[in-house]
């Protein structure tokens, strides 16, 4: 179905900088790597990078053995090793009856079905960092899935929201700001007018469409013109963030969802590191149909021929932790790799990574065994030890490890996230502002 | 606000031991309601005709629009989300703009529009003079077909201004048409309507919107000359006019796609060629699934314009099968890449149940599965709402000790006590599938004993349970089945709307069991909620 792909010329450096607008901060190479900031416990993140799976087994995936200051782990969290010092996990936390089953809304948003107005973590964040001036200019990035679905566990004011799938897709859209066509580079000032005009044009036929709309219309609209303006402030430079990056590269098509989300991966720290954005989500398949072939691994369907078949792919699911972990690890060393734009320390040092599952345990549809690792710099918040921190959250509300999240990120007004009636404050023992 | 789940059924044993509950409280599915529901935006009531509203194009046709305006070499890439929502890509309140989708449309409109200068512009502009005359004829004939109506003349204004701040024409004009690729007048289907001088408070579709909705109902493109033409000439005003124009579309070789992805969702096979599968002998490829994807979305299409009715849908004694899949079923040798006809004789059960696509789709990767076929059939053929399995169960098959059967593995579903109120409705109807295995081929016996197709189908708000043997009588029961014929309907009347429980009554009183699929689709295009709203 698809033909030329729209804009695939790689980023050029210099319209990165120009699309980025005259608020663009441009650190020199030389100075990116600065000293790491103090790890001390006592501080927050920047940026948030969640990555997001299905659930496991959960009695072949617990790092048994593992105490509050040393980590043992298990097959399946070997390869986690290589973070040990920054890692913490967390199980035995309950959804309350909100994430077990596969795709049930809560795992992320702390609420179940009865809630209309259901917000995942990342979007509470991502607003709560918009409305501090803390964000990018992109407030949010959400990746993955497979392509049959398109739907996610994520939500946003009780709406379900699609992870961009495609990687090309992907690209176009959080780096792809530069005026399209190919051919001469045209003067950036010319360029901004241009759009400028044709987005005023656009808004005034959305706004007079939407007078005569009523309802869940009149709600489209309203969500068009919300993008329209998120477009006009990333044009702008008025919403904040922007520095010179790397150029990055448009990935390719990897042909199948898991890696797909490799790509997402790289892609959404590329995207932190350019300043575009602070939050990135990447969802790893999806919760009914994942079909993955991966060396190492197997071949199968995640959800049919593995959790749920789980006397014949023991193994499988395994080596798919395994690797999944490993995803995890890679996209540590990536934040690693990458300085951040404030020229103080990497892109880890900042950031707050959690892996996050739609329920506990997924060969049996139960949420009451949900479980988070932590891990990432975080601006100093999280209470490191040297040996990895295993925490047994004795069946506490897994809303705690979402506000966890939150306040991680330096947000210490949690009204308005997940379950009012849940428990409202975050777990202790993990970190500290 | 509907907030149901698609159920996770896809496993074998997913229903196992779950089922301490009930099956949906025995309440037979609502007219027009669909089981299973992912979450959206609050959904437009559909009760009557629905509120005025908007619908965003697809991504299919949003290529498909741009293919009009600029021909088939326009640079296009998918840049939105189809949200898949009942297997299908047309949900109407699923279908937004946000986020990130602003920038992605305009990096695509200003791609298309630097093309578009570079090479379209004498075909696509009147004129190619740099003054206001020459823009607002360009302005107004290209986006009449953008717009798919007239631009209104604010807008016209806008865009002569905003050319003019051009240089030269051709800035001006990928000025204008860079900013007519992002307009909401393109990439919404609008329904706003005129009020109805007869009826108070309701709205009548106007002419370009009714050629709108026939064409991407049943085209996925935006109207042809045509439609165009009808509507210009006031030819869109009557029933009679809609039945009209519905033949001549679904008969048109322009609703190929459109009828193909009608059966692929409701089946739920579209995905079929990304489904893993572990086949022993090798027989089951790519080629051979994409075949038999082929067969049944040919078969499909010829029903509809052949006259055919849901019965036959099922009671067909034929099929469409290419050489290689003809092979594979057993036919015989012989025939190349085209499908052709082909009784299916003894060797093959009828109808689309019969299918190696539906078999294939709704199976493990590597044994057939009672639980799946028979919840397809409750969800797809009954609208049949049922329920998640409870949690904190062991939802694990046991494995077997010794060689057995299938069903034999199965069967624990219906002594298991907790399980069997859930069970007693699904495994049956998979049952009478177990003459066919994971790769939709035949066998008589599995590991040794001989294949026991046996089973029943139970109707929530139907009559008795009717005991069948084998695929041939189950087709058969679901054909005479009212419940399964109004199901069908529902499911219709979804992919036409994009919305669910829209003029189930007015359907069935046009198009009541035993119709044509043609004349469904009529039915449909002739319901208030097409061409009315309040």
């Amino acid at each position: 179905m698809k033909r030329a792909r729209a804009g695939a010329t790689p980023m050029r450096r210099r319209n990165l900088l120009r699309a980025l607008g005259a608020g663009a901060l441009t650190i020199p190479l030389g100075q990116a790597f600065r000293p790491a900031p103090a790890r001390a416990a006592g501080g927050h993140a920047k940026y948030l990078f969640l990555l997001h799976t299905n659930g496991t087994a959960p009695w072949l995936w617990t790092p048994a053995g593992s105490t509050a200051t040393n980590l043992v782990f298990s097959p399946m969290t070997q390869p986690l090793e290589a973070l040990r010092s920054d890692l913490i996990i967390v199980e035995k936390l309950s959804s309350n009856g909100t994430a077990d089953n596969h795709g049930a809304p809560g795992s992320l948003t702390g609420e179940g079905y009865s809630s209309n107005s259901r917000t995942s973590v990342d979007q509470f964040i991502s607003d709560q960092l918009v409305a501090a001036g803390r964000s990018g200019p992109i407030p949010n990035v959400l990746l993955g899935s497979v392509a049959s679905e398109q739907q996610s566990d994520f939500y946003r004011d009780g709406q379900v929201l699609s992870p961009i799938f495609d990687p090309s897709t992907a690209f176009q859209a959080v780096f792809g700001t530069t005026p399209g066509g190919g051919g001469a580079e045209e003067d950036p000032a010319v360029v901004a007018r241009r759009r400028e005009r044709a987005m005023a044009l656009v808004r005034d036929e959305l706004e007079a469409l939407g007078a005569e709309l009523g309802g869940s219309e009149k709600q489209k609209v309203e969500l068009h013109l919300d993008s329209l303006r998120q477009l006009e402030e990333l044009l702008s430079g008025t919403g904040g963030g922007g520095a010179s990056c790397p150029e990055p590269m448009e990935p390719g098509d990897p042909g199948q969802p898991l890696l797909n989300s490799q790509a997402h991966v790289d892609l959404g720290i590329n995207a932190m590191g350019c300043g575009l954005t602070n939050v990135v989500s990447v969802q790893y398949g999806h919760h009914q149909s994942t079909q993955f072939d991966l060396p190492g691994v197997g071949t199968a369907d995640w959800h049919n021929a593995v959790l749920h078949n789980l006397g014949n792919a023991e193994q499988t699911l395994v080596n798919l932790e395994r690797w999944l972990a490993e995803q995890f690890v890679a996209a540590a060393n990536k934040l690693r790799s990458l300085p951040d734009p404030s020229g103080i320390g990497t892109l880890y040092d900042h950031t707050l990574m959690v892996w996050t599952r739609d329920m506990g345990d997924a060969v049996n549809h139960n949420g009451d065994d949900m479980r988070f690792v932590f891990a990432g710099g975080a601006g100093g918040y999280f209470n490191h030890q040297p040996g990895g921190v295993y925490l047994d959250g004795g069946g506490d509300a897994h809303q705690r490890a979402l506000l966890t999240i939150a306040e991680g990120m330096g947000i210490t007004n949690l009204d308005g996230f997940g379950d009012p009636n849940g428990a409202r404050a975050p777990l202790a023992g993990v970190g500290s502002l | 606000m509907r907030h149901r789940l698609f159920l996770p059924f896809a496993t074998s044993g997913a229903l196992l031991a779950a089922c301490v509950g009930h099956i949906g409280d025995d309440v037979p599915p609502a007219p027009g309601d669909l089981p299973g529901d992912d979450d959206e935006l609050e959904a437009p009531s559909c009760d009557d005709v629905g509120p005025r509203m908007i619908r965003r194009l697809t991504n299919l046709q949003l290529e498909a629009t741009l293919t009009d305006l600029f021909g088939p070499e326009v640079p296009f890439t998918e840049v939105l989300t189809d949200p898949v929502i009942h297997g299908f890509k047309i949900d109407a309140t699923a279908a937004v703009i946000r986020d990130l989708n602003a920038q992605q449309l305009m990096v695509q409109a200003e791609t298309v529009a630097a093309w578009a200068a570079d090479t379209q512009l004498g075909t696509i502009s009147p004129c190619q003079d740099h003054v206001a005359p020459c823009y607002r004829q360009f302005v107004e004939e290209f986006g009449r077909r953008a717009y798919r109506r007239d631009v209104p003349p604010t807008s016209v204004d806008a865009y002569v201004a905003l050319a003019l701040e051009e240089t030269g024409f051709v800035d001006g004009a990928r000025a204008v048409l860079t900013t007519m690729l992002q307009s909401p007048f393109l990439l919404y289907r609008h329904e706003r309507g005129a009020p109805d001088p007869e009826a108070p408070g309701t709205f009548v579709l106007t002419p370009d919107e009714v050629a709108d909705n026939l064409a991407f109902t049943l085209t996925d493109a935006p109207p042809d000359d045509v439609l165009r033409e009808a509507a210009a000439a006031g030819r869109l005003d009557t029933p009679e006019d809609l039945e009209r124009e519905t033949r001549r579309l679904v008969q048109s070789s322009a609703a190929d796609g459109r009828l193909a992805r009608f059966v692929d969702g409701w089946l739920e096979i579209d995905d079929l060629l990304t489904r893993n599968k572990l086949d022993p002998t090798d027989q089951y490829r790519d080629d051979i699934a994409r075949s038999m994807k082929r067969e049944t979305e040919t078969f499909y299409r010829h029903v509809v314009r052949d006259g055919g009715t849901f019965a036959d849908l099922l009671n067909a004694d034929y099929t469409f099968v290419d050489g290689p899949l003809a092979a594979y079923y057993g036919f015989g040798g012989g025939g190349d890449a085209t499908p052709v006809q082909t009784p299916v004789g003894d060797q093959r059960p009828r109808g689309l149940l019969g299918h190696g696509a539906f078999l294939a789709r709704h199976a493990l990767a590597d044994s057939s599965s009672p639980v799946q076929r028979g919840v397809i059939v409750q969800e797809r053929f009954l609208c049949s709402e049922l329920p998640l399995p409870p949690s904190s169960v062991d939802t694990d098959i046991a494995e077997p000790t010794e060689p057995t059967t299938t069903r034999a593995r199965y069967l624990a579903h219906l002594t298991t006590p907790g399980c069997a109120s859930c069970h007693r409705r699904i495994d049956p109807i998979g049952f009478a599938f177990e003459h066919y295995d994971a790769f939709g081929r035949y066998r008589d016996q599995e590991n040794g004993y001989p294949i026991d197709a046996t089973g029943e189908l139970v109707v929530v708000g139907g009559g008795d349970a009717v005991a069948v043997d084998g695929l041939d009588e189950l087709s058969a029961a679901l054909a005479d089945e009212s419940v399964a014929q109004a199901c069908f309907r529902s499911y219709s009347a979804y992919y036409a709307y994009g919305l669910e429980g829209c003029n189930p009554e007015a359907i069935e009183a046009l198009s009541g069991d035993g119709a044509s699929l043609e004349d469904l689709w009529v039915a449909i295009v002739q319901a208030p909620h097409f061409t009315h709203r309040r």
